[in-house]
């Protein structure tokens, strides 16, 4: 057994079956401890699987997992929290009571649990619903006291599967201030999502996965800077009073051969190609006339754009297919020929 | 195994069932059900006082008609000084009531049964008791109950006008009646069993029978429900996370089991109560009555003992099968298997109470499956040697403890077993992967 020590949870060669269907192939990475850390890929991709395995609910058939030196399977229970992808409460019973019941079993005491668990509904504005059953609770509301369940033991290292799903807007907010809370209190979070502009804005590391099989994990900074890709971004305002004519910029914009990324009624994300320069499609905004320049900016691909390049290199059929079925959420891959 | 966790798992499950309405509902059904069992019998005689046959008789002589009405008097005392009411062998609370008839005339005797003032009249003819007639005038020929309480009573007070014909004294006549003195004695010395008492131990092995059975199948299958319950609302996964499957199976199964263990506990105690008030109330109220003090020891410890042996041996199984589903509406054709051993359980103990000494209650009764129910019946009302009891204890323990841990592995697959139900196969293999 490997002594304790600071080094987060590794993954070493990890491989689960299930029956004929490889789910996960030769898994590994690492999430360093106390960072906020996102696990990427589409529906089915192996981050459920993943997150069972590291959580012992699963066991791997092949390959090592370590939280801090130690196998996961030895570590003590308390450490994890976990919230599942499949959202789980006892409907009837009441929402204290619940939430007392769950983290006592994580080994809170009684006492302490009632406190947390006060104190919590009522940061989440849920101060009123101790009394009430659950199923009497909102989507949003059974999720935030879902969220407590994972989270009032203050576990090390948090495990949330989709923690943004089914939030509105503000509950979205209260989520996110409390994951970035608990990262600067030391813990660790690994959450899976599809979300990925939520995963750029929260996370310092990502592991991409595709179809069981790792394509690329590390920072996300290092991973957009050591792209060496490019984008340009501009934003037009519409001149005298007339909509920004995409088409004829577009049109102009075609002897270059530059893939655009995204384009919308006023504003147009193009990938830079070895030779182009800026300036050249600075000139071309100006003479095609879409409208009135706002905006050009020369940036780092986003998170997205690297999630696409990483599947469309392993796998090029695979990106059509997850645009199709929706598992990627605003990626508009739009290839001009 | 965590015993923490086990018993917060038990504490939930507990108090999470004795608080459900349904619960409650249930123990106060119970515990009315069984007032009832003691208390209708009385209640069922009070509305038969109405349908009372009243028989009006016609007896110039009064040769019987003195004895016929001292007979049917609802309670006969005996008048001191005059003849004591032979014994008839007839019910106290008699369907028939004899009065003198107002009238010989027959046409108005005709007209009093037509009105419903008396529901027939009788007319004894003749002037010797060994020459009377008797002549019954009804608008219906009387039930087979009626007539024949009819002639037991006709009989006796016959038998009473024909000794006194014959000159046979009162104190005479009354030593004709005095039962035989029968003396018993048992063969090898001992004491003889009360044949009253056994007969009132039965009824209560009976019911209690009947209590074991139902619990261990209701909360069998609530422990079954249970596992489906947390699968299905998907809470088990967190379950799961936090501690490990096997702690959560015992906390169900005890948790559940002990709330079993408080609704039980709760009927016996009230039955005790109605039998103790009944007692006080005396014959009165009639109906079942068991004197509690008459309750053995050894027959309420064995079934306090085989009710917690049988239902960890059904409550294992019932959660290993329930762990294999995903839908509430799938846990009866899971637990199907169950349910059958479980019918026939039922009918071989209800053969065993009539005959617990039979070879094949004996052999069954080492077969776990049937043990917690047929070893009760055998202790509670047969002859078992000490050996046999504790060989049948163990061996409901053995089986226990192998189906638990087998109960365990299989539950430790099924709880994240989602989607179609899987077959044998696919259980075992994935039993030997994980």
């Amino acid at each position: 057994m490997n002594a304790t020590n600071n080094s987060g949870l590794v993954l070493q060669g990890v491989r689960k079956a299930f029956r004929n269907v490889v789910a996960v192939d030769d898994l590994t990475f690492t999430v360093p401890r106390g960072s906020m850390f996102g696990l990427l890929g589409a529906n089915g991709a192996g981050k459920t699987t993943t997150l069972r395995m590291v959580l012992n609910i699963l066991s791997p058939d092949a390959g090592t997992i370590l939280w801090n030196g130690v196998p996961a399977t030895h570590v003590p229970r308390s450490t994890f929290g976990y919230l599942p992808e499949e959202r789980g409460l006892y409907l009837k019973m009441k929402v204290g009571e619940e939430l007392v019941f769950l983290s006592s079993l994580y080994g809170l005491s009684t006492a302490e649990a009632t406190k947390r668990a006060h104190e919590w509904l009522e940061r989440l504005s849920l101060g009123d619903a101790w009394n009430r059953k659950v199923e009497e609770l909102s989507k949003g509301n059974q999720q935030k006291v879902q969220v407590l369940a994972a989270i009032l033991h203050e576990p090390d290292f948090m495990l949330m599967d989709e923690p943004f799903s089914g939030l509105d807007p503000i509950n979205t907010e209260v989520l996110r201030d409390t994951l970035i809370q608990r990262q600067q209190a030391g813990h660790t979070i690994v959450f899976s999502s599809h979300r990925l502009e939520q995963v750029e804005e929260l996370c310092d590391y990502v592991a991409i996965i595709h179809k069981g099989r790792l394509l690329t994990t590390g920072l996300i900074s290092d991973l957009k800077r050591g792209s060496g890709r490019q984008m340009v971004e501009m934003d037009f305002a519409a001149a005298n009073g007339q909509p920004a004519n995409m088409d004829a910029f577009v049109a102009a914009l075609k002897p270059l051969n530059l893939p655009i990324h995204e384009r919308r009624a006023d504003s147009l994300r193009l990938e830079m190609q070895p030779g182009v320069k800026t300036d050249d499609i600075l000139a071309l905004a100006l003479s095609s006339g879409p409208g009135q320049v706002r905006r050009f900016e020369l940036e780092e691909p986003s998170l997205q754009e690297i999630f696409i390049d990483a599947v469309q290199k392993s796998d090029p059929a695979a990106v059509h297919e997850l645009v199709a079925e929706g598992s990627l959420p605003g990626g508009k891959v739009l290839t001009e020929g | 195994m965590n015993f923490r966790n086990l018993l917060l798992i038990l504490k939930r499950e507990y108090l999470q069932r004795v608080r459900s309405p349904g619960f409650i509902i249930g123990t106060v059904v119970g515990i009315l059900g069984l007032a009832a069992l003691a208390f209708v019998p009385a209640l069922i005689g009070l509305l038969d006082q109405s349908s009372i046959a009243k028989v009006a008789v016609v007896d110039q002589n009064d040769l019987v008609f003195p004895t016929l009405e001292l007979l049917s008097k609802p309670t006969p005392t005996p008048v001191p000084g005059s003849t004591p009411a032979p014994q008839t062998g007839l019910s106290v609370g008699s369907p028939i009531r004899f009065s003198k008839a107002t009238t010989t005339d027959p046409t108005a005797l005709d007209a009093q049964v037509t009105n419903g003032d008396i529901s027939a009249y009788l007319i004894v003819e003749g002037d010797k008791a060994s020459t009377t007639t008797f002549t019954y005038h009804a608008k219906d020929r009387p039930g087979n109950l009626t007539s024949s309480q009819l002639s037991a009573y006709l009989n006796v007070a016959l038998t009473q006008a024909k000794l006194k014909e014959f000159g046979v004294s009162a104190q005479q006549a009354q030593s004709l009646y005095s039962p035989p003195e029968l003396k018993v004695v048992p063969v090898g010395g001992g004491v003889l069993k009360d044949q009253n008492a056994q007969i009132q131990s039965a009824a209560l092995v009976y019911v209690l029978l009947i209590l074991l059975y139902v619990v261990i199948l209701m909360y069998g299958l609530q422990v079954a429900m249970g596992v489906v319950e947390e699968k299905s609302s998907r809470v088990m996964e967190l379950l799961i996370t936090a501690i490990r499957p096997i702690e959560l199976m015992a906390g169900k199964i005890l948790g559940i089991g002990l709330a079993g263990l408080t609704q039980a506990g709760l009927w016996v105690a009230s039955g005790l109560v109605v039998l103790l008030f009944r007692n006080v109330l005396g014959d009165a109220v009639g109906g079942i009555g068991i004197d509690v003090a008459s309750v053995p020891l050894p027959t309420l410890l064995s079934f306090l003992l085989f009710f917690i042996l049988g239902y960890v041996l059904y409550a294992a199984m019932y959660a290993a099968l329930g762990s294999l589903v995903s839908k509430t509406e799938d846990v009866n054709s899971v637990t199907a298997p169950l349910t059958i051993i479980n019918v026939a359980v039922y009918l071989v103990s209800i053969y065993a109470l009539s005959d617990p000494e039979a070879t094949f209650v004996k052999i069954l009764s080492f077969v776990p499956f049937f043990t917690p129910m047929l070893m009760f019946i055998r202790v509670a009302l047969g002859t078992t040697a000490i050996w046999e009891f504790v060989l049948g204890v163990v061996l409901v323990l053995a089986m226990s403890y192998l189906l638990t841990w087998f109960a365990a592995k299989i539950y430790r697959v099924g709880v994240l077993l989602y989607g179609k139900r899987p077959s044998v196969r696919e259980i075992v293999r994935l039993m030997r992967t994980t």
